[in-house]
């Protein structure tokens, strides 16, 4: 007991995992609430109080008067549609029909009808309103169907009992059937009422938890059980009285109990996270309730739910933590255990992902790690796997197999501590290739700074790695759609004119915008007809607004491109939202900039903290070249990454925004739009360079604070920290800022703010990078021993 | 070619701890060791020599000049192998040497003869491929040492250049140090004092930072010529002359034991007999006072 309090203190004080843990947590919640915030028209996050009232007042009804409600509701929202319809349509025949329905309505139905004209008025958009009564009502439907559901399994395994294929009463399709029907006769009189479950289900299909999990387990291994082999203190270990069998399962069950509450912080997190932007679900009703846990014969309420599924997923994780457990039990080599733990994870959801589930190796799929770690699926569905033709439960095959796991790994593991030599041998592979460099290499090298800096750089501290998979992703990134959405009705219509405007002006062109001139007079027409009833009459009023307005955009910027014409300028019609988006776009001017600075948090400071890390700075400072020179080429370094990883940062967005919408006006001017009328001549793509310039300069600038912060503090792990609080979580903060950023510049003359810009970023960069040149060449060092001293 | 370290102060902790105090002495050609117990301030003066860091107060005068001013220019005649091992694991050898041959600005065709054959001196050619951080703590300390003297320096600080070298290994490096030692200012500080007994040209005796006495071996070990004496005694009294006197060597004869000390006032009733004093009894005899 005591040995395993002080292994998991072992791991615990490592700063680097604390770190690590805390970063991966926040960056955790973080994914989780930008992707639930990008999801468009998400009615449940921007209704959460209207939706939780209507909840609470459709569940206090019986289900027949709640359902017969929610319908008149949504009859009025239907009449509504036809409202509109009439009103702007320009198709005879369709103006018909609806306006036979709307009489039709008026007659049948005059409340919906009157409420309907209501609405038609206010003008308001009520797609959400309607969406969320929609979901509501298709879960009354559902409650009322459940029980012929659950009858159903009853009758149909009698019924199918009775075919050729199920004669066979040892057959697995025999059992399969009777254990079906009977755990479903289970379910017969459960309550089911309407709720809400938002956040199970947000929670259940997030992903990302459960890597950086299994990411966090392995680096634990590599805490428990690699350290001390590495460092050769296995020997002392074992030598002891306690040291074998004790230490060994000391370590696994801190492993296991680390492994436990890092999966239950996570999960914890994601819920609180997901409750933060929906409000609570319905807690106290049956899991059975809603659609998505139709086939669950789990007999829980939601509140249930949530702990068994914390439960649950803290489990698969002991699984992963035992598979690792064993190949660092089983491989001394450092390579082997990657491959081997990388191996075993990328095949696992290569089979989860890729076998379907009526392959003849679907078992492969369902007796997965990943499967397992599935918990919303695994709870939701229903399913019986064939073991030696007996039908056995999904969950408890997973039971099983995460104890069989765990036993056999950790009795794996323990004999292999117990009885095997543990001392480090050198691996093979290393000593093939020294002694072929013995026999060929000769005493060569560079003697330029550069070369040995970069080798510490890129090789040694294995950035080369990380710019690597920086690229990668990038280029990955290049590919795939941008989404524009649309704000508002006239901001849809004005994106079909503009399909087929963009482009040069022809008279064609502008044909068509005289029609649409004539459409809208048209409408206008109608207005003074008064043949129509209020509520018609709010429609049109609507869609003439919606239409004028795009038509206005459209027309205004023909006026400026005629303007540019008399200045001799060739100017061309453009997409304002899209190009202006392209140029000037709040949000992902953030989200870039939060990514670069992340990506340069992480790999600035190593190039200038790994000296006092390996204790050599006093070695390196005595000579010639050990301070100016030297300084002067970590700068380099640092440049050269940080440019890097502006081009990995800044560019993908570029080509995949291009590739959407094929911008083919990317040499024309940007002030024929109205956000930059007002500013200096210069191309869409001009705009852009200009944009990227003053952001690389932006980037400088970071990478010269991040540097200074790793002088001052002379420790990877505290800059990396520093940095982010000091860089990163303002910039988050500011996320939202439309005020504060480079893109406003082209709405007014942009040379002036672009050249402030630009010089403020200098200036400070310049200050930063002497500052901190100061302090490495500088012999003020009054902490030095002590730097290297407790420096890790 | 002189260097001359002048009332250099240097405390630690705001004030706490006094490193240095005073610390004045002047250097020319030749080897000096650099004798004191753990703490005594050896490295902080050698990192104060090195400009590695600032001393609170004196100055390090280079010919001269101060050597914060010559800068760049000084340390390029200088060769500095510190304490600590800590090196970069994932370098070579070579790669290591040609790094600090960057380091030091050498050009590639010297960077080369003299790394072939500074491999030769510390013995480690055939592991000039290897990483190291497979080396033993031996092969780390004479990958220092080459590197040390990469850049054929005027001026040699050592900081406890065999600490961890076994005997073939010490004299080795021992004996090449004297042969360079020549023309060069060699500065090493040790435990061991054997090391420096016969190659030093003097001694420096360094005690809580303070100057304790700087002389040739042979006129520091004259100071304590009458005091050292070989004891032949019971094996009972063993623990009374360990209480009482400085011990510094101990020696079994059959039932009997001979203590060799290092003390003002010799003990009578005994058979005694004068010895001849080494460095080593001088060390005791300074860093173990009182007795
Ligand atoms: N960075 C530091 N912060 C605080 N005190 C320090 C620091 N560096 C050295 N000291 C203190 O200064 C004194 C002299 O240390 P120094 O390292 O110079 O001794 P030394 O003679 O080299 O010892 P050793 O023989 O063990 O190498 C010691 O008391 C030490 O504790
Ligand atoms: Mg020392």
């Amino acid at each position: 007991m005591k040995l395993t309090l002080y292994e998991i203190k072992k791991v615990i004080s490592q700063k680097v995992f604390i770190t690590i843990l805390v970063l991966s947590l926040l960056m955790n919640g973080f994914i989780l609430s930008y992707t639930q915030l990008n999801k468009s028209d998400n009615y449940k996050l921007s209704h959460t109080k209207s939706y939780s009232e209507a909840l609470s007042e459709y569940s206090s009804l019986s289900t027949d008067k709640a359902t017969q409600k929610i319908k008149d509701k949504l009859l009025a929202y239907e009449i509504l549609s036809d409202f509109q319809v009439l009103a702007t349509t320009d198709d005879k025949r369709m103006a018909k029909d609806s306006e036979k329905a709307l009489k039709e309505y008026k007659k049948n139905n005059p409340q919906a009808y009157a409420e309907a004209e209501k609405m038609s008025k206010s003008g308001e958009d009520f797609s959400n309103e309607k969406q969320m009564l929609e979901d509501i009502s298709d879960q009354l439907e559902y409650i009322q169907f459940y029980p012929d559901f659950i009858n159903e399994m009853d009758e149909r395994a009698e019924r199918q009992s009775k075919a050729k294929l199920f004669n066979d009463e040892n057959s697995f399709s025999y059992k399969n059937l009777f254990k079906t029907a009977d755990d479903y006769r289970a379910l017969q009189g459960t309550k089911l009422e309407i709720g809400k479950i938002t956040n199970v289900l947000t929670v259940g299909e997030y992903k990302i938890s459960d890597y950086l999990v299994v990411a966090i387990i392995f680096l634990m291994c590599i805490y428990l059980f690699s350290f001390e082999r590495d460092k050769g203190l296995y020997n002392l270990v074992r030598s002891t009285r306690k040291g074998r069998l004790a230490t060994i399962l000391s370590k696994l069950v801190s492993l296991g109990i680390l492994t436990f509450l890092v999966s239950v912080v996570f999960t914890l997190s994601n819920f609180a996270v997901s409750a933060c932007l929906y409000g609570f679900d319905t807690m106290n009703v049956n899991i059975q309730s809603f659609a998505e846990f139709r086939n669950c014969t789990l007999p829980f309420t939601v509140g249930e739910y949530y702990l068994v599924f914390i439960l649950s997923k803290a489990s698969s994780m002991l699984a992963f933590s035992g598979i690792f457990a064993l190949f660092f039990g089983i491989f001394t080599n450092a390579v082997l255990k990657y491959i081997a733990c990388g191996g075993i994870v990328g095949g696992e959801l290569a089979l989860y992902f890729f076998i379907s589930a009526d392959s003849p190796l679907s078992f492969l799929k369902y007796i997965n790690l990943f499967y397992f770690s599935d918990t919303f699926s695994l709870l939701s569905t229903y399913l019986n796997l064939n073991v030696f033709s007996f039908a056995v439960n999904i969950l408890t095959v997973a039971f099983v197999t995460i104890i069989f796991i765990l036993v056999v790994s950790s009795s794996i593991v323990a004999v292999i501590f117990v009885k095997c030599n543990q001392q480090l041998r050198k691996n093979k592979a290393d000593l093939i290739i020294e002694s072929f460099k013995k026999k060929f290499c000769k005493i060569n090298g560079s003697t330029r700074l550069i070369s040995g800096e970069s080798f510490k750089f890129f090789l040694q501290n294995k950035y080369a790695v990380f710019f690597l998979m920086l690229i990668v992703f990038s280029v990955f990134n290049c590919f795939g759609q941008e989404e524009y959405t649309y704000s508002s009705k006239s901001d849809y219509i004005y994106k079909i004119h503009m399909e087929y405007l963009e482009g040069e002006v022809t008279t064609d062109k502008l044909n068509y915008i005289k029609e649409k001139e004539n459409y809208i007079k048209k409408l206008e027409s109608k207005l003074n007809n008064s043949e129509f009833s209020d509520g018609m009459m709010g429609v049109i009023t609507n869609t003439i607004e919606n239409e004028s307005n795009a038509l206005y955009k459209i027309k205004e910027q023909y006026n400026r491109i005629k303007m540019l014409k008399q200045q001799g300028i060739e100017a061309c019609f453009v997409d304002e939202n899209v190009y202006g988006v392209f140029v000037s776009d709040p949000r992902r001017e953030w989200m870039s900039f939060a990514f670069l600075s992340l990506i340069l948090i992480v790999s600035i400071p190593s190039i200038n903290t790994c000296e006092y890390k390996n204790n050599v700075i006093c070695l390196i400072r005595s000579n010639k070249n050990g301070k100016l020179k030297l300084w002067l080429t970590k700068v380099m370094i640092g440049l050269f990454s940080t440019i890097l990883s502006f081009i990995c940062a800044y560019i993908p967005y570029i080509i995949r925004f291009i590739n959407t919408y094929s911008l083919k006006c990317l040499s024309y001017p940007l002030n024929v739009i109205e956000m930059f009328e007002s500013g200096k001549t210069i191309s869409i793509l001009g705009a852009l360079y200009v944009e990227l310039i003053s952001y690389l300069f932006v980037a400088i600038l970071v990478f010269s604070l991040v540097t200074f912060i790793a002088v001052v503090t002379k420790n990877n792990l505290i800059s990396m920290l520093l940095s982010t609080v000091v860089i990163f979580i303002p910039t988050v903060v500011l996320n939202r800022n439309e005020n504060l950023r480079a893109g406003n510049i082209f709405e007014s003359n942009f040379i002036m703010p672009m050249v402030i810009i630009i010089t403020i970023c200098l200036i400070l960069a310049v200050l930063f990078i002497t500052l901190a040149g100061k302090r490495f060449t500088g012999t003020g060092f009054t902490q030095l021993r002590r730097s290297y001293e407790t420096g890790n | 070619m002189k260097l001359e370290i002048k009332n250099i102060n240097k405390s630690y902790k705001k004030g706490t701890v006094k490193a240095l105090d005073d610390f004045t002495v002047t250097l020319t050609p030749g080897v000096y060791g650099l004798l004191g117990p753990n703490g005594a301030g050896k490295s902080t003066l050698m990192n104060i020599i090195t400009d590695n860091l600032n001393a609170d107060s004196g100055e390090v005068l280079y010919d001269g000049e101060n050597i914060k001013k010559l800068g760049k220019n000084y340390r390029s005649i200088l060769g500095y192998m510190p304490q600590q091992q800590g090196l970069y694991d994932d370098f070579t050898l070579n790669r290591f040497l040609w790094y600090m041959s960057a380091l030091k600005g050498l050009k590639k065709k010297d960077a080369k003869e003299k790394i072939t054959s500074l491999l030769k001196t510390v013995n480690l050619t055939e592991s000039a491929h290897k990483k190291l951080g497979g080396f033993s703590g031996g092969m780390k300390q004479r990958a220092l040492i080459a590197q040390a003297l990469l850049n054929d320096p005027e001026i040699l600080i050592l900081d406890e250049p065999t600490a961890g070298l076994d005997p073939k290994e010490r004299i080795r490096i021992r004996n090449f140090i004297s042969e360079i030692a020549e023309d060069k200012i060699v500065l090493i500080s040790t435990h061991v004092v054997s090391d420096i007994e016969f190659i030093a040209k003097e001694i420096i005796l360094l005690k809580e930072g303070k100057l304790i006495s700087h002389n040739t071996c042979n006129s520091l070990t004259k100071e304590i010529e009458n005091k050292v004496f070989e004891v032949e005694i019971d094996k009972e009294n063993l623990k009374y002359f360990q209480d009482n006197y400085r011990v510094s060597n101990l020696s079994h004869s059959e039932d009997k034991i001979i203590v060799r000390i290092v003390t003002d006032t010799s003990p009578k009733d005994y058979k005694i007999q004068k010895v001849k004093p080494t460095l080593e009894d001088l060390y005791l005899y300074v860093f173990e006072g009182g007795k």
